[in-house]
């Protein structure tokens, strides 16, 4: 039951982000500009301090390579960015308790800036001229701290939908 | 270095990010697709083309919601009603829609010469906001090759720059990295565009550049269209309209600010362009 329940967030949090989030970007009073949360880095990083890192970075593996196939210029770096940040989320796995939401959203935060630097510097290889400080007040500071509170909410639903047992002090399964 | 070497986790991290740096180094630019990526794309495509247009609506559904002036809301109001009472005759008119956008775009694809066509729907669009692809559910199948132009009834969407099986990405016209010859269709004077980049996905706009400004006489309004040159685009395909004319403004190299003619937001059919003889008729 919790393997399709786990594979039911990861296709869910694929869906909003890649299809459904890409019509939506919200402007609010022309300053916020493509506001939207990364959901697939919120769930990747709260698998990864529940569950451990190989299989949040191995998640976050796949699904950022196929949406680099599928949607973005590069085919790696959002692979990269998600892999690197289940082994980050992963980190922390019991060594604090899942209760715990600052972890998961600072590393939430903390891996959404470097990933949309990370796109930044690739868009400016490409030819792009983001005005910096312009993208980085109107767009990546209002979608991080989204991004962060999103992380929040998608943590503390994990934990009480997909991993109770974390409670008890019972060894986690998949299945 | 021996207990780097030693912590396997770290060292199957370190060996999958350089793997993924060489992936992400060889897929920069335009390419045909592996089989390996074209075939995991091939098993997602039908599953994306039915999502995204599953999204089509929660999203015109989220956009009437925010939508807040009084034609507006009224129109909220009476779309409400009509999906009350009339629900058959909504998806007769999605059909007559759809049948409208169609024949416009067929009309505008008549309107060149020798031309052959596969017609496309988009299933995806890039997330974020720092490049505008699309996915488009045409691929080699269909005879899509790299770097054909697509076009919608409005005009130009962009150029194919990865080809799948049966699905191919699209850069769209207002990426901040595309750029195309264009000229100006009352003056002919020729020059190009380039997209502008904006973190709203609603105010899509195009620079002109390279105009000879000691001999143009551009206003604003002025229509502006393919020039042909490169022979990637056929001449005259529709790209935008003159918005703003900053001939004055030299430091930038911009001369006038496009909007462009293809509503991108809401961008559904389009056509490659898989083969053109001529120019317009």
């Amino acid at each position: 039951m919790r393997k399709w329940l786990f594979a039911l967030v990861v296709i869910l949090a694929f869906y909003l982000d890649n299809v459904l989030f890409s019509l939506m970007g919200l402007d609010v009073g022309g300053v916020i500009q493509g506001l939207r949360p990364d959901i697939t880095l919120c769930v990747i990083i709260s698998f990864g301090v529940l569950l451990g890192p190989a299989p949040a970075a191995l998640t976050g593996a796949i699904m950022g390579l196929i949406a680099d196939l599928f949607f973005n210029k590069l085919v790696g770096p959002s692979a990269i960015v998600y892999m690197l940040a289940g082994a980050a989320g992963g980190f922390f796995y019991r060594k604090f308790y899942a209760d715990n939401l600052i972890i998961p959203t600072v590393t939430c935060v903390v891996s959404f800036f470097i990933k949309e630097h990370i796109l930044l510097v690739i868009a400016r290889i490409a030819g792009a001229r983001p005005p910096y400080f312009m993208t980085l007040i109107s767009h990546i500071l209002p979608c991080l701290i989204l991004t962060g509170g999103v992380c929040m909410l998608i943590h503390l639903f994990l934990k009480h939908a997909l991993f109770r047992p974390l409670w008890r002090n019972e060894a986690i399964k998949l299945d | 270095m021996k207990k780097f070497f030693g912590n396997k986790p770290i060292l199957i991290m370190v060996i999958a990010v350089v793997l993924l740096l060489v992936l992400a180094f060889f897929s920069a630019g335009s390419r045909t697709i592996p089989w390996v990526e074209s075939t995991v794309g091939s098993i997602i495509s039908p599953i994306q083309t039915f999502a995204f247009r599953a999204s089509n609506s929660i999203s015109d559904f989220f956009r009437g919601l925010f939508n807040t002036t009084d034609a507006d809301l009224e129109n909220a109001s009476l779309k409400q009603k009509l999906a009350l009472y009339e629900q058959e005759k909504l998806d007769y008119d999605e059909l007559i829609k759809e049948n409208e956008r169609l024949r416009k775009l067929l009309d505008y694809a008549g309107t060149f010469k020798d031309i052959d066509f596969a017609s496309a729907k988009v299933i995806g669009r890039s997330d974020g906001v720092w490049f505008d692809i699309l996915t488009l559910n045409a691929g080699r199948d269909q005879g899509v090759e790299l770097d054909q132009p697509v076009i919608c009834g409005d005009g130009l969407v962009g150029k194919v720059t990865d080809v799948g099986v049966n699905w191919c990405k699209v850069t769209a016209l207002i990426d901040s990295s595309y750029s195309v010859a264009v000229s100006v269709e009352r003056t002919r004077d020729n020059c190009m565009v380039r997209g502008v980049f904006s973190t709203s996905n609603k105010t899509n706009r195009l620079e002109l550049y390279y105009l000879p400004t000691d001999l143009t006489d551009l206003v604003p309004g002025d229509v502006i269209m393919t020039s042909g040159i490169g022979g990637i685009y056929p001449k005259g395909i529709r790209v935008g309209t003159v918005e703003e004319v900053l001939l004055d403004n030299d430091s930038s190299g911009v001369n006038a600010i496009v909007t462009p003619s293809v509503d991108f937001l809401r961008l559904e059919e389009v056509m490659i362009i898989t083969g053109f003889g001529g120019g317009e008729g």
